[in-house]
């Protein structure tokens, strides 16, 4: 699939954008601190900042900020690596969530966790979401990086998920919890309810790694949409740039599911509502999708919050009802063109 | 939650069932009918948690074929002493078939294709319905005492839980409380734990909260509704679990700080929240000295 230019918007800088985005995530992120179940009166920040303990100073601190931090980390690393992954398979259906890194990453979080590792280790998490995500990623690259149709990456993300999915629920059944399989369902649709710091400290350091290592692959992302041959040919170490690419991915997405669940079609979304804007350079991409990601999982956390009576919906259930006809739509889209 | 758990394999295992009943259907007849209904059970299965707790508290082990595999965790059974050495059943049809028994106790809630395999199977199964108050329980007790023969053993049980549970009470102050479950489930009016509550001189924070039978409250609402006292469920066997991670919330500990000496976040065992039983006896108790530390405190 190659990029074309037609639909470039003349009247919005790259600066511009990010800019406009990192406004949407700071409205979003002070609108997720302040709104939820119980009412934060303006005279809670004085107390927070004097030090003085209050219910809502503790709800305030303890649990909306790690929540609201969260959800800007997660949907980053989520949005850049779906621009990320795209590029690097030259496929716009790549996405964590589709292709299975995600089902990975989640099955290495519930081994880590249910044989009673993250107890001891509480850097168990994320490292058994990132071990299980590095492998998924290498998976797919292997049966789909020499052929890299839309086609192969699919059915080979179908395995990948299936496999994935299969052995979850092998690890359930031998969990000692005779309840791990009710709660991994629940788990395993994402959400970001009554997270605390200690899981913000767990993950956040492998989140930022992670990125790190996807941004500094924006010049080569740039040359492989020329092929692979003419990358080379411009200065680029193909492989590295690969590897930094599934570590990068690995990391983000392996440490995010390990504290928020399976959260679908971030990566899906984000990029494809941009890419205009950057006419189409899947370097340039990387920036604006961190942050597009991080507003799409912000604003979607605080609608859980108020959509149903009761228990809160589950972040990931309204991901999907959002993604799942974008996809649908994207693949329509696609075979007109190649019609 | 059973429930949720066992739709997930429902349609792999009912096809299997059907065919088994195929195969059984005409040795079941043979076997059955030299069986007399005079006498008391003695064989007997339990494939419910709840009907284990009943089974074990008013029949000698010799009776007992099997119970669920639920009955030897000790969080969740009172008796699962005894069921350690008791045969254990995961409550699949086939294996419960191929026990013999005379008699089968299954829940309310038991997988229902389950129960209908059984029946068909021509085996005596009896469903026990989930003990709401202690008007429930006291039923369950009498109809399950008659069908085991061991009404005088029911009737003593019933006897002690009535004698505590007409004791009034002369506490002057009634403290808020609540039963705070996993995934946010609190047990409002119309539950066995908002009666218990009540005979402690508690007020129930979910019946303040105007919620019903089993209603949901969320960490920002324990914050800011400080209650006196929020009982949680108590994971004795240490297993790792998600939906216990709520718990240990460090926001619940700067509560308790905040509050002191109020509000305290207690530990109870679960087996005292679920299925109301003989087992009550013991949660009673329990909650008794849970009041009298809160006094103290005071």
């Amino acid at each position: 699939m190659e990029y074309n230019n037609k639909h470039l918007v003349p009247y919005l800088s790259y600066a511009g954008l990010l800019f406009l985005l990192a406004a949407l995530v700071t409205v979003l992120f002070l609108m997720s601190v302040l709104w939820g179940t119980a009412e934060i009166p303006i005279i809670t920040f004085l107390d927070v900042l004097l030090g003085n303990e209050s219910p809502t100073g503790i709800i305030l601190l303890e649990l909306r900020l790690p929540r609201a931090i969260l959800a800007l980390a997660v949907g980053a690393s989520l949005g850049m690596s779906g621009a990320a992954l795209q590029g690097l398979l030259r496929n716009p259906l790549a996405e964590p969530g589709l292709i299975g890194v995600s089902g990975c990453a989640a099955l290495g979080s519930v081994i880590v966790f249910y044989t009673g590792l993250s107890v001891t280790y509480s850097f168990a998490l994320p490292l058994g979401g990132m071990i299980g995500a590095c492998l998924s990623v290498g998976l797919l690259y292997c049966l789909a990086g020499r052929d890299p149709s839309i086609l192969t990456i699919i059915l080979a993300g179908v395995a990948i998920n299936t496999v994935a999915g299969a052995l979850t629920i092998l690890a359930l059944n031998l969990a000692p919890n005779p309840f791990a399989a009710f709660e991994v369902f629940f788990w395993l649709l994402g959400s970001l309810t009554d997270r605390s710091m200690n899981h913000l400290f767990v993950a956040l350091p492998f989140i930022v790694i992670g990125t790190c290592f996807l941004l500094s692959t924006r010049r080569g992302l740039d040359a492989l949409t020329l092929g692979e041959d003419v990358a080379f040919s411009l200065g680029i170490n193909i492989k590295s740039l690969q590897t930094r690419i599934v570590l990068g991915i690995a990391l983000a997405v392996g440490a995010s599911v390990s504290v928020a669940g399976v959260i679908g079609f971030v990566g899906l979304i984000v990029p494809h509502l941009l890419r205009p804007f950057v006419g189409y350079s899947p370097g340039y991409l990387l920036i604006p999708c961190a942050l597009g990601g991080a507003a799409l999982t912000l604003a979607a956390d605080i609608v859980v919050r108020f959509a149903t009576q009761g228990p809160e919906l589950q972040l990931g259930v309204l991901t999907s009802l959002i993604g799942a006809p974008f996809f649908l739509v994207l693949v329509i889209k696609m075979r007109r063109e190649g019609q | 939650m059973e429930f949720f758990l066992n739709s997930f394999f429902a349609t792999a295992k009912l096809k299997i069932a059907i065919i088994f009943v195929g195969l059984i259907f005409i040795l079941s007849i043979t076997n059955l009918s030299a069986q007399t209904n005079s006498e008391k059970p003695k064989r007997i299965v339990s494939i419910n948690l709840c009907t284990d707790q009943l089974l074990m508290a008013l029949v000698e082990t010799e009776r007992i074929i099997s119970v669920s595999h639920l009955a030897r965790d000790s969080s969740i059974s009172r008796f699962s002493d005894k069921a350690k050495n008791l045969h254990i059943n995961y409550g699949m049809a086939e294996e419960i078939y191929l026990l013999k028994p005379d008699l089968v106790l299954a829940g309310e809630y038991s997988k229902k294709y389950v129960v209908a395999v059984i029946r068909e199977l021509g085996l005596n199964i009896v469903t026990v319905p989930v003990a709401n108050s202690l008007e429930a329980m006291r039923n369950n007790l009498l109809k399950l005492a008659a069908i085991l023969g061991e009404e005088a053993k029911a009737k003593i049980i019933i006897s002690k839980v009535d004698n505590l549970f007409s004791l009034k009470n002369t506490y002057s102050k009634k403290p808020v409380a609540i039963v705070w479950r996993t995934r946010g489930l609190i047990d409002g009016p119309g539950t066995l734990v908002h009666e218990m509550l009540q005979v402690h001189g508690f007020r129930n924070l979910a019946k303040n909260l105007g919620r019903g039978q089993l209603g949901n409250i969320n960490l920002e609402q324990i914050i800011m509704t400080r209650p006196d006292l929020v009982i949680i469920p108590e994971s004795k066997n240490g297993y790792p679990s998600l939906s216990q991670l709520v718990f240990k919330h460090p926001a619940l500990t700067s509560l308790d700080r905040l509050n002191k000496p109020w509000l305290t976040i207690m530990r109870f065992p679960e087996w005292g929240l679920m299925c109301g039983g003989p087992q009550v006896l013991k949660a009673y108790e329990l909650l008794a000295s849970i009041r009298m530390n809160l006094l103290a405190k005071k």
